[in-house]
């Protein structure tokens, strides 16, 4: 049997990961909206990358791959953030949890930003995808391991969910709206 | 920009979009992102004064969210409303017959005991002391989701659903699962003896009041269940029905290990010396035996890459424990303890084979006691598994639930592991979330069973003969280079379970039956058949329905039926009504036996006679919830008297005889003049013997990995043969057949050729 250490040089996976982290703390901070939450993201999706390192082929794979994971791990910051269910999510991270405390932190944020952060996670992920990191509808499909139909819909549906989200926004807050215009 | 219209259009929305983001753009990540990185990952690797250790959570509260991920895997779904599945159904009925819970004494080998470590705090910020980690939002970690197995067939699993506790039971290997819902808070922890199951409700994940912790047992395999204590324990490990072990959970930061004497009413402190080293305390413990134990421990300074912990045992009863592994970061580290991952459970059996289970890492399996620690290769490569329990049968069978974290239904599934978990079988997937009218019960994936041989014979060294079948066709394999390769024919519809072979000639038993009956019920038709060719053409030579036959020479043959309905004697007893029949001309007429049911309130199962007059027959107990109990009965007399050889029973019944184990349900008996043989079993376990079946010992662990019935054959002064079906490819992907072939008894077995050729499935019935 194997022994548990690493197959792979450890100081070049780490180097590996390091080298990428400023994109993956800006994709992490686009789909999160939230410096913190990102660099938490980020972290997290460190550790899961550590333990799948026995999975790495080279380096180019790994690349990639941390960049899925980063993606995999925003998109449960969001899950967590939207669909947890009270109790359990309460005990853990109340701020997290509670939306009216989410709404709170939120609230200088522009009406963009709000209807952003009421899109369901996936739609969330794919906006950052497209319009922060300015990625291609096939770079996307291949960060989420979708298939490129499917991120090209998913990316369409997105967009006309935030269109329908900003328009409920400027609904919601004309003094904010008008203020600023 | 933005005028009065009642919504932006797509170009509108695109630029919004992209101002956004723009605004966003955090540029260069800050310094202590990649600081924090490099030291969680690499630091404690190559910096062993601990420098790189010092962490700065990026925003302390937010920190927590290593703790929410795991958090994620948990709350499996369980079903509001009991619904059985059709085999569940089954398994029910056999639990609720037994006449009495089965004793521990039906099941004396260790407990498959697992656990999930709930109260590590796991925040970088999180202390070990009890007063700075009590707070709720610390001891939030429970993983709400534990396993235990007894043995190989015997499992719960123990989770929550709707805020309440719940359980799945199963009693076939985890291919069928009974949801169970318990007056309960959510359940973390549960401990399994045989039919004797305990759960455990800690409430450390519980920040909303309202929430009492329990601990439950059940005496019929996880089915009812009723609240024995209050105590607040987890990671419970029982050894038998009254002694048990778990980790206090009351003092979240700073837990000891607790002790039961009267199966789990009371609990206290397990005294003897503290089982961790100054600074680490248990989050886990498994037991084998009152004596032998082992305790996952932890720094409570766990945070992503680096979680300080170490691996102790005792050998005394936990009056004294040494350390057999830790992983701290620095120059003490001894052992291969992964230095990445929180403990989460520990299962460990008696000769120091024992699987953990930890945060980030995954499962990890030790053969020696724990002092080295190698990584099984189960979801390591995905990067967003969960690990909330495993468990390891005390015949080393292997057993781990996974949660995927990115699943969209959060949907946990229940993995076999093979040849000691160097592959792996997801199993039954557990749906989080039942979908509206859904059904709520695990649904197990569907699959196509195709044509598997469920006896086997040789003729000589060359030619053997396999029979078996589908759902609806028999067919038969031929082969003439002992084993290497094989031919397969139909035999016709119907089932072909028999087979014998005598000199040239070979038996066995076609049956037909009603939709739903199985082979061998009262309701089926059966034609036995003859081949006097190796098995190429059949000849119908009389009528009788027989699952089993053995020929001691050309004339006399022996076999196992339903019996006659006026007699009624087994189903009276609530057993098979299986009965003993002879023919004394070849196959054309059988009778029963003047004793066709020798074995009491068991029932004759298998038979296999080495000359006219002495054979042996495999006896199977229904009674005792299905535990595999089975004995041997010898004859020298043609089958006028039968002495027992073996014998494992329930409480109540006839007393022990000999040595043999109730793990797994008999499927076949294969004897050799000289008293040695073997029993196969229905799960694919196979046991041998020397002494004309007085005592029974295990085949190798791990070579038998299959999952459905296997045939067994004894060629007279030759090899000894097993055909068996199950996940046995590389991918497990598709159930396979192969034959296995022993030269020395029993004792090493080699696989013959590839896969047995399988027939096109047929349409269902």
């Amino acid at each position: 049997m194997e022994p548990t250490q690493l197959g792979i040089d450890e100081a070049a996976f780490v180097e590996l990961i390091i080298g990428r982290l400023d994109e993956a703390n800006r994709v992490a901070t686009w789909i999160l909206g939230d410096a913190a939450a990102a660099e938490d993201a980020v972290q997290d999706a460190a550790a899961r990358a550590w333990a799948g390192r026995d999975g790495l082929r080279d380096a180019d794979a790994a690349a990639a791959w941390f960049g899925r994971i980063v993606v995999n791990a925003c998109r449960d910051e969001l899950r967590r953030r939207s669909s947890r269910p009270r109790t359990s999510a309460a005990a853990l991270a109340p701020e997290i949890a509670d939306p009216s405390s989410r709404d709170g932190e939120t609230a200088d944020r522009d009406e963009v930003g709000r209807a952003v952060a009421r899109l369901k996670p996936d739609f969330q992920v794919v906006l950052a995808l497209r319009f922060g990191a300015d990625l291609t509808v096939p770079a996307i499909a291949e960060r989420l391991g979708i298939p490129e139909g499917t991120a090209k819909t998913r990316l369409r549906d997105a967009l006309a969910a935030a269109r329908v989200a900003i328009a409920a926004e400027r609904a919601s807050t004309p003094t904010t709206r008008e203020a600023r215009a | 920009m933005t005028d009065h219209r009642d919504g932006p259009d797509d170009h509108e929305v695109e630029a919004l979009l992209r101002r956004h983001y723009r605004d966003l753009d955090p540029g260069t990540a800050p310094a202590r992102l990649a600081a924090n990185v490099r030291g969680r990952l690499s630091g404690a690797a190559r910096q062993p004064d601990g420098a790189a250790l010092a962490r700065v959570p990026v925003a302390p509260v937010r920190a927590l969210s290593g703790r929410a991920r795991t958090q994620l895997g948990p709350s499996l779904a369980l079903a509001a409303a009991v619904v059985l599945l059709a085999v569940a159904g089954l398994a029910v009925s056999r639990l609720s017959g037994q006449p009495a819970q089965a004793s521990p004494t039906t099941a004396a080998a260790p407990s498959g005991t697992t656990t999930v470590q709930s109260t590590a705090p796991g925040s970088p910020q999180a202390s070990p002391s009890p007063s700075g980690s009590a707070s709720p939002a610390v001891a939030g970690g429970s993983a709400q989701l534990a396993m235990a197995f007894a043995d190989r067939s015997h499992g719960v699993v123990v989770g929550a659903y709707g805020g309440r506790g719940a359980v799945w039971a199963t009693s076939d290997e985890g291919q069928d699962w009974t949801a169970v819902p318990v007056d309960a808070p959510p359940l973390d922890s549960a401990a399994m003896v045989g039919t004797h199951a305990w759960a455990s409700a800690s409430c450390s994940d519980s920040a909303t009041g309202g929430c009492s912790p329990t601990v439950l047992e059940s005496l019929d395999g996880g089915l009812t269940w009723t609240t024995v204590a209050s105590a607040d324990v987890t990671s419970l490990s029982f050894v038998d029905a009254q002694d048990g072990f778990a980790v206090d959970a009351s003092t979240p930061g700073a837990p000891g290990l607790l002790a039961t004497h009267d199966g789990g009413k009371t609990w206290s402190a397990l005294g003897g010396a503290a089982p961790c080293e100054a600074g680490f305390f248990p989050v886990a413990v498994s037991f084998a035996d009152a004596q032998h134990g082992w305790a996952a421990c932890s720094s409570g300074k766990a945070a992503l890459g680096s979680s300080p912990k170490e691996f102790v045992a005792t050998a005394d009863g936990g009056a004294t424990w040494s350390v057999r592994s830790r992983a701290d970061g620095g120059v003490a580290s001894a052992g291969s303890l992964p230095f990445a991952g929180d403990f989460r459970g520990v299962d460990m059996l008696g000769s120091g084979t024992g699987v953990a289970w930890l945060a980030i890492e995954g499962l990890i399996r030790t053969t020696d006691g724990g002092a080295t620690w190698s990584r099984l290769p189960l979801g390591s490569a995905g990067g967003n598994l969960e690990w909330p329990g495993a468990a390891i049968t005390p015949d080393g069978m292997l057993f781990a639930l996974t949660v995927d974290a990115t699943a969209a239904d959060g949907s946990a599934t229940f993995n076999l592991g093979l040849d000691n978990g160097q592959t792996w079988k997801p199993y039954t997937q557990f749906s989080r979330l039942p979908a509206p009218g859904a059904s709520p019960t695990p649904q197990p994936p569907a699959a196509v069973q195709p044509a598997t041989p469920d006896a086997v014979a040789f003729l000589d060294a060359a030619h053997g003969i396999a029979v078996g079948g589908d759902a609806t066709n028999a067919y038969a394999w031929r082969t003439a280079d002992g084993g290497a390769t094989w031919a397969v024919a139909p035999l016709g519809a119907g089932a072909a379970r028999a087979l014998a072979v005598s000199g040239q000639s070979a038996w066995t038993d076609l049956l037909v039956c009603p939709a739903d009956a199985a082979p061998g019920n009262p309701a089926c038709t059966g034609s036995v058949e003859r081949s006097n060719d190796g098995g190429a053409t059949w000849t119908v030579v009389g009528h009788a329905n027989l699952t089993s036959i053995s020929f001691g020479d050309a004339t006399h043959g022996f076999g196992v039926g339903f019996e006659p309905p006026s007699t009624g004697a087994g189903t009276a007893t609530g057993g098979f009504g299986t009965a003993l029949y002879a023919t004394s001309d070849g196959g054309a007429t059988w009778a029963p036996l003047a004793d066709s049911r020798p074995c009491g309130t068991f029932d004759p199962v298998s038979v296999s006679f080495v000359s006219a007059s002495h054979g042996w027959v495999g006896c199977s107990s229904v009674i005792g919830a299905g535990s595999g109990l089975k004995g041997v009965m010898e004859t020298t007399d043609g089958g006028r008297t039968w002495s027992w050889r073996a014998r494992i029973s329930y409480p109540g019944g006839p007393k022990d005889i000999g040595s043999i184990t109730s793990s797994d349900y008999l499927a076949t008996i294969a004897m050799a003049a000289d008293g040695s043989g073997l029993i196969t079993g229905q799960r694919g376990s196979t046991i041998r013997t020397a002494d004309g079946g007085r005592t029974w010992v295990s085949c190798p662990p791990g070579q038998f990995d299959a999952f459905t019935t296997s045939g067994a054959a004894i060629l007279p002064g030759g090899p000894w043969y097993v055909v068996q079906s199950g996940w046995l490819n590389a991918t497990l992907t598709t159930t396979e057949s192969r034959l296995m072939r022993s030269a020395d008894r029993g004792a090493a077995w080699t696989q013959v050729g590839g896969w047995l050729p399988t027939p096109p499935p047929s349409p269902g019935p």
